[in-house]
C-alpha cells in the first residue's frame, strides 16, 4: 500500500499522527537538539574544557553525584519503610500515615525547603529556639532531607502497589517449607521487590540531580549542576556553559530512563504472580515496632513542615516576629502577587487538558494503531519528562528567543524573552504540555493494555470506523486514565519550576518563580502564602476535574490476567514532580 | 428480521505468513480454499495453532492475508476495512462494551448505521427477546452471568443483520452445562434466520452438533471438508480420525483395494471394508472404540486388557493385541462384570464400522501404527505392536 493510499484510507489516524509529531518535534526535539548543537559548538567545547579542567566545576559534578546517591538511598529507604508499615504491619493510624506520606506530591517546590530553613536554619525555630544549637541546614544534609521528603511519596506509592500484589501464598509456601518470618522476608519478599526498589532508587537519583528549586534555596555553598547551569544562564549570560552543564545532567537522566524502560520494567513482569489469593501475614515484634516508630517520626516531621508553611503564611516574620498577620495572603491574593496567581492558573488550565488529551491520544496510537513505530513514539513522548527541566528550559531559550524563519517566512514566532508572543505564555504552555504529557501517556498505555483488543474489533465488526471506536468505546473506557493524566498535568503545571524559570517574562509571572524570588529576598511569609494558595488551587482544580469527569462505577469486563497488567508505572512517578 | 441478505462466502488459496517468522517455516495459514454456501453453518475445527482463528480473522478483516482472495457474493472483501464488511463477529471474550448497558450494546451497530430511533428500539427489543434477554436491557455487562453475556454478544451481532456471522470460539469461556445449552440455542437461531455462519472451535463435540459441514484443519491446511457424519466415519486422514472422536489405528499390509473396498485382516478375521481411494498396498484400519465388542470368551481376535477405566456410563478398555493397542468402550456396563487388567479377551467388530485409510497420511504427526489420545496430547507412539501370537500372551 502506498503512503498516499494509507493517508486517504485513514484520515483521522494521519491527522492525529501529524499533530502528535508536530507537537513533540517543535516542543521537545527541536529545543533539545539546540542544546546539543550549542554544547558542541566552539564555545560549548570551550565550556566542556573548563568543566573538565577547573577544579571548582569538577567539584560541582562530584557534589551532584553525591547528592543524587544520598537522596536515592534515603528516599528509597523512606519509601520502603512506609510501604512496609502500610502493607505488612497491623498498627493503628495507617490511613493517616498514608495521607501524610502522599501530601508532598501536591506541594510546590520550595515549600519543604523553605519550611526546613525556618525550622532548622541558622535561626531555626527548632534548632536555635528549642535546642539552642546553631545548626546550619544549608548544604548536603538539608538538600538530602528536603529532596528525599519531596520525592519519596511516588516511590512509596509504587512499592505499596507492588507489595499488595505480591501473592501471599508465596510467603505461605516459604513458611510451610520451614522458613521463619525474617527468613521469608529476606529470601522471598525482598528479592521480589528488588526491581521496584532499584527503579525507585534510580528515579530518585535522577530527580535529585535534576532538581533546581531546592539547590537554589537550600544549597548554600553546595553547588550542583542544575543550579550552576541556572547561574550560568541568568547570572553570567553564558548560554554555552549553561547548555554544557545541563547536558551533563541529561546524560545520566536519559541513561537511567533507558535502564528503567528496557531492563527493570521487563523484569518486573515476572516478579508478580496472578491474583492475590490470601491476606499477607503481618509482622510483630521489636523490629516491626521500630519500623512503625520511625515511620511515625518521619510523618510527624512532614506534618511539622506543612504546619510551618501554614503558620508562616500568617506570621509577620516566621521564627523572629511571630505576630499574626494576613498581609502575606493579601499580597498574594489581592496585591502585586495576584498577577502570578492568575497567570499560573490560566496557563495550567490551558495546558493540562491539552496534555491529558495528547497523552491519551499518543497512548492509543502506541498501543492500538502503530505496532512498529509505536515504541519510538512512546519513547520520544517520555523524553519530555526524562530530559531535565533545565535542559528543556535552556533549549527553549536557544530555539525560540528569536523567531524561526524558513525562506524568509516566519514559521514559529518568538516564544521566549521580551519580544515573545503573548508575553511568552505560548512558550510556557508548550513546555507545560511537553512536561505534562508523559504521565497521561503512561496512564493511558496502562489502561489500554487492560482493555482486550477484541473490544475494538467488536466495534469495527459492527461497522464503526477508527475515530468512532475511539470516541465511543476507547475514550469512555480509559476515562479513569484520562482523569489521572489530567490530575498529574495540573499538579505539574502549577508547581513546575525548572523549565519555566527560564521562560518567564515581566508580562507572564509564574508562582513557582515568584516563590523563588520571595525566598531569595528573605520574605518567607510571602513565599509560604504563595505555597498555601498554590496548593489550594491545585486541590481545587483536581476536585473540579473529578466533578466534571465523574466516573460511573464501570468495571472493565474484558481485562488481561492480573499477571499481564502493568503493575508499576515508573514514569508516572517521574511525572509528578521535578 | 428475515429480510436480511444471505451471503455466499468464498475463500481462495488463502495464505497468511506472519512477518518476523522464518521464511522457510510453514505459513500460519497455508493455501486454504473454502466455499461457504448461502445459509450454511460451516465450522473450522482443529487443534490450537492450526490456523483456524487466523483464517476467521482474515475473513473479518482483522488480519491481512499474504495472498489469496476472499469474496462475498462475488465482491472482493479484501478491499474493504473490517467496518465496511457486511459481517459481524462473536468473540471468545464476548467483547461487550463494559461502559454501555445491554440495550446500548445491542443498539451499537444500529446507531453506527444511523437507524431511526423507533426502528432501532424495536429491532433491539426483538433481538433481546429472541435471546431470552427480555428485561435485562438496563443492566450492565458485569451484572450478567457468562451465559447471558454471550447471549448479548450474539444479539449484538445478529441485530445488524450481517450477511455472514463469524464465531471465534464463543463458547469456550462458558462452563460445560451452559455450553451445551448455548450450543442448542445458536443452532436453533441460525437455522431459523438462515444466516451464513463461519464458526471456529477446537471442540469436536461442538463442531459435530452445530455444523452443516466441518472443515478439519491442521498446520495451516485443510485436511477434510465434509458433513459431521462423513468426518467421523470416513475421515480423510489419520489426523482427522484422531482429532474427531477416538479411534484405534491398526496397520495392515498387502491390501488390494478395488471399487472403494479393500480386504483386510481385523482381529484375526479377514473382512472386506470401505476404503479411502488413496490407500495403496498398505494402510491403516480405523476402528472406533464404541464399535468394538469385547467378550471374555475369545474365539478369533484376542488380546489382553491393559487398563480398564470405569466412567459410569461406560467402561474404557485398552486391549493389547498383536495388531497394536485397541481402544474399546463398552456402554452401560455391568458393574459386577468389569474385566480386570490382565484378562485375556476376544475382540470383534462389524466390518461396516471399519474404515481403511492411507498410512500416516495427512501429516497428522501421528504414526499409523499407534493410537493417540485425542486431542493429540502426545504425538509419539504410545505402544509397540505386540508380535507374539495370542495364546502366549502372558498374564500380568
Amino acid at each position: 500500500m502506498s503512503v498516499l493510499h494509507r493517508v486517504r484510507s485513514k484520515p483521522a489516524l494521519t491527522l492525529s499522527l501529524v499533530v502528535v509529531t508536530a507537537v513533540l518535534g517543535v516542543g521537545l526535539l527541536f529545543p533539545v537538539s539546540q542544546v546539543l548543537l550549542t554544547a558542541f559548538s566552539p564555545e560549548g567545547l570551550a565550556a566542556v574544557e573548563s568543566l573538565v579542567g577547573s577544579s571548582a566545576d569538577r567539584e560541582v559534578v562530584g557534589n551532584t553525584v553525591v547528592l543524587g546517591l544520598c537522596v536515592a538511598a534515603v528516599g528509597t529507604a523512606l519509601a520502603f519503610l512506609f510501604a512496609f508499615v502500610q502493607t505488612r504491619l497491623d498498627v493503628p493510624f495507617k490511613r493517616v500515615l498514608h495521607v501524610v506520606a502522599v501530601v508532598p506530591v501536591v506541594s510546590p517546590p520550595f515549600a519543604l525547603a523553605t519550611a526546613l530553613v525556618v525550622l532548622f536554619g541558622r535561626n531555626g525555630v527548632i534548632s536555635q529556639g528549642v535546642f539552642g544549637v546553631p545548626y546550619d541546614i544549608y548544604g548536603l544534609d538539608g538538600l538530602t532531607i528536603a529532596l528525599a521528603l519531596s520525592f519519596f511519596p511516588v516511590v512509596y506509592l509504587t512499592l505499596v502497589g507492588m507489595m499488595r500484589r505480591l501473592d501471599p501464598s508465596l510467603d505461605e509456601a516459604a513458611t510451610s517449607l520451614g522458613a521463619g518470618r525474617a527468613k521469608v522476608f529476606l529470601t522471598v519478599t525482598l528479592p521480589m521487590l528488588l526491581p521496584g526498589l532499584a527503579s525507585g532508587f534510580l528515579l530518585l537519583f535522577v530527580e535529585a540531580i535534576a532538581d533546581l528549586a531546592n539547590p537554589l534555596v537550600l544549597g548554600g555553598d553546595f553547588t550542583v549542576l542544575s543550579s550552576r547551569a541556572y547561574i550560568a544562564i541568568t547570572g553570567e549570560y553564558d548560554v554555552a556553559s549553561g547548555a554544557v552543564f545541563s547536558l551533563s545532567l541529561m546524560v545520566p537522566a536519559v541513561l537511567v530512563f533507558l535502564l528503567q524502560r528496557y531492563w527493570i520494567d521487563r523484569r518486573k513482569v515476572f516478579s508478580v504472580t496472578g491474583k492475590p489469593t490470601g491476606r499477607p501475614q503481618t509482622y510483630r515484634g521489636p523490629v516491626a515496632m521500630t519500623a512503625y516508630a520511625l515511620a511515625v517520626v518521619v510523618a510527624l516531621l512532614i506534618v511539622l513542615v506543612y504546619a510551618t508553611i501554614g503558620y508562616g503564611a500568617v506570621t509577620a516574620v516566621p521564627g523572629v516576629n511571630n505576630t499574626f498577620t494576613l498581609a502575606h495572603f493579601d499580597f498574594v491574593l489581592f496585591g502585586i502577587g495576584s498577577e502570578a496567581m492568575v497567570d499560573t492558573t490560566v496557563l495550567a488550565v490551558v495546558a493540562a487538558p491539552l496534555a491529558g488529551l495528547l497523552g491519551v491520544l499518543i497512548a492509543y496510537l502506541v498501543v492500538r494503531k502503530l505496532p512498529r513505530v509505536g515504541p519510538l513514539l512512546d519513547f520520544v513522548a517520555m523524553l519530555g519528562i526524562a530530559v531535565p527541566g533545565t535542559v528543556l528550559g535552556i533549549g527553549f531559550v536557544l530555539a525560540f528567543r528569536s523567531e524561526n524563519l524558513v525562506g524568509g517566512v516566519t514559521v514559529i514566532p518568538s516564544l521566549v524573552g521580551g519580544a515573545a508572543v503573548l508575553g511568552g505564555s505560548v512558550g510556557i504552555v508548550v513546555v507545560l504540555l511537553i512536561r505534562g504529557t508523559p504521565a497521561a501517556v503512561r496512564a493511558g498505555v496502562g489502561s489500554l493494555h487492560q482493555i482486550h483488543p477484541s473490544i475494538d474489533e467488536a466495534s469495527a465488526s459492527l461497522g464503526a470506523d477508527d475515530s468512532t471506536t475511539f470516541r465511543r468505546i476507547t475514550l469512555p473506557l480509559i476515562r479513569p486514565a484520562l482523569l489521572a493524566g489530567l490530575t498529574f498535568a495540573i499538579a505539574r503545571s502549577m508547581t513546575t519550576l525548572s523549565p519555566i524559570v527560564f521562560l518567564t517574562t515581566p508580562d507572564t509571572k509564574i508562582m513557582a518563580a515568584q516563590i523563588l524570588a520571595e525566598v531569595d529576598a528573605g520574605r518567607f511569609g510571602n513565599a509560604f502564602a504563595y505555597c498555601c494558595v498554590l496548593m489550594a488551587i491545585v486541590l481545587a482544580l483536581i476536585g473540579l476535574v473529578r466533578l466534571a469527569v465523574r466516573d460511573r462505577a464501570v468495571r472493565p469486563l474484558v481485562v488481561l490476567p492480573a499477571a499481564e497488567m502493568p503493575v508499576v508505572e515508573p514514569a508516572l512517578v517521574g511525572a509528578v514532580k521535578e | 428480521m428475515a429480510d436480511h441478505h444471505v451471503g455466499n462466502l468464498v475463500l481462495t488459496d488463502l495464505v497468511k505468513r506472519y512477518e518476523n517468522t522464518d521464511p522457510a517455516a510453514r505459513p500460519a495459514v497455508d493455501g486454504v480454499s473454502l466455499d461457504v454456501e448461502a445459509g450454511e453453518f460451516l465450522t473450522l475445527l482443529g487443534p490450537s495453532g492450526c490456523g483456524k482463528t487466523t483464517t476467521l480473522r482474515m475473513v473479518a478483516g482483522f488480519e491481512t492475508p499474504t495472498s489469496g482472495t476472499i469474496s462475498l457474493d462475488g465482491a472482493d472483501m479484501l478491499r474493504l476495512p473490517p467496518n465496511k464488511r457486511p459481517m459481524a463477529m462473536v468473540f471468545q471474550s464476548y467483547a461487550l462494551f463494559p461502559h454501555l448497558s445491554v440495550f446500548e450494546n445491542v443498539a451499537y451497530g444500529l446507531r453506527i448505521d444511523r437507524v431511526r430511533r423507533a426502528r432501532l428500539e424495536e429491532a433491539v427489543e426483538i433481538a433481546l427477546t429472541s435471546m431470552n434477554l427480555t428485561g435485562l436491557g438496563e443492566r450492565f455487562p458485569h451484572q450478567l452471568s457468562g451465559g447471558q453475556q454471550q447471549r448479548v454478544a450474539l444479539a449484538r451481532a445478529m441485530v445488524v443483520q450481517p450477511s455472514v456471522l463469524l464465531f471465534d470460539e464463543p463458547l469456550s469461556n462458558l462452563d460445560a452445562k451452559f455450553r451445551e445449552q448455548m450450543r442448542r440455542e445458536i443452532r436453533l437461531l441460525q437455522r431459523r434466520m438462515g444466516i451464513t455462519s463461519l464458526y471456529v472451535t477446537h471442540d469436536q463435540a461442538e463442531a459435530m452438533s452445530l455444523s452443516d459441514r466441518i472443515v478439519v484443519m491442521n498446520a495451516g491446511r485443510v485436511e477434510q471438508v465434509a458433513t459431521p457424519a462423513e468426518v467421523y466415519t470416513r475421515p480423510a486422514s489419520v489426523f482427522v480420525g484422531n482429532f474427531v472422536g477416538r479411534a484405534s489405528f491398526l496397520p495392515v499390509s498387502g491390501v488390494v483395494v478395488r471399487g472403494g473396498r479393500g480386504g483386510v485382516s481385523v482381529f484375526g478375521k479377514e473382512v472386506e471394508v470401505a476404503a479411502d481411494p488413496g490407500v495403496g498396498s498398505s494402510g491403516v484400519v480405523m476402528v472406533r472404540p464404541e464399535s468394538v465388542v469385547v467378550s471374555p470368551v475369545f474365539e478369533q481376535g484376542c488380546g489382553v486388557v491393559r487398563s480398564a477405566v470405569y466412567l459410569g456410563a461406560g467402561v474404557d478398555y485398552e486391549v493389547e493385541t498383536d495388531q497394536g493397542t485397541v481402544l474399546a468402550s463398552v456402554g452401560d456396563p455391568d458393574v459386577g462384570g468389569l474385566l480386570e487388567e490382565g484378562t485375556k479377551v476376544g475382540l470383534e467388530v462389524d466390518a461396516s464400522r471399519v474404515y481403511l485409510l492411507p498410512r500416516g497420511g495427512g501429516g497428522g504427526g501421528c504414526l499409523a501404527s499407534c493410537w493417540c489420545s485425542p486431542p493429540l496430547a502426545e504425538p509419539g507412539p504410545r505402544c509397540a505392536i505386540v508380535s507374539m501370537p495370542c495364546p502366549h500372551l502372558s498374564r500380568r
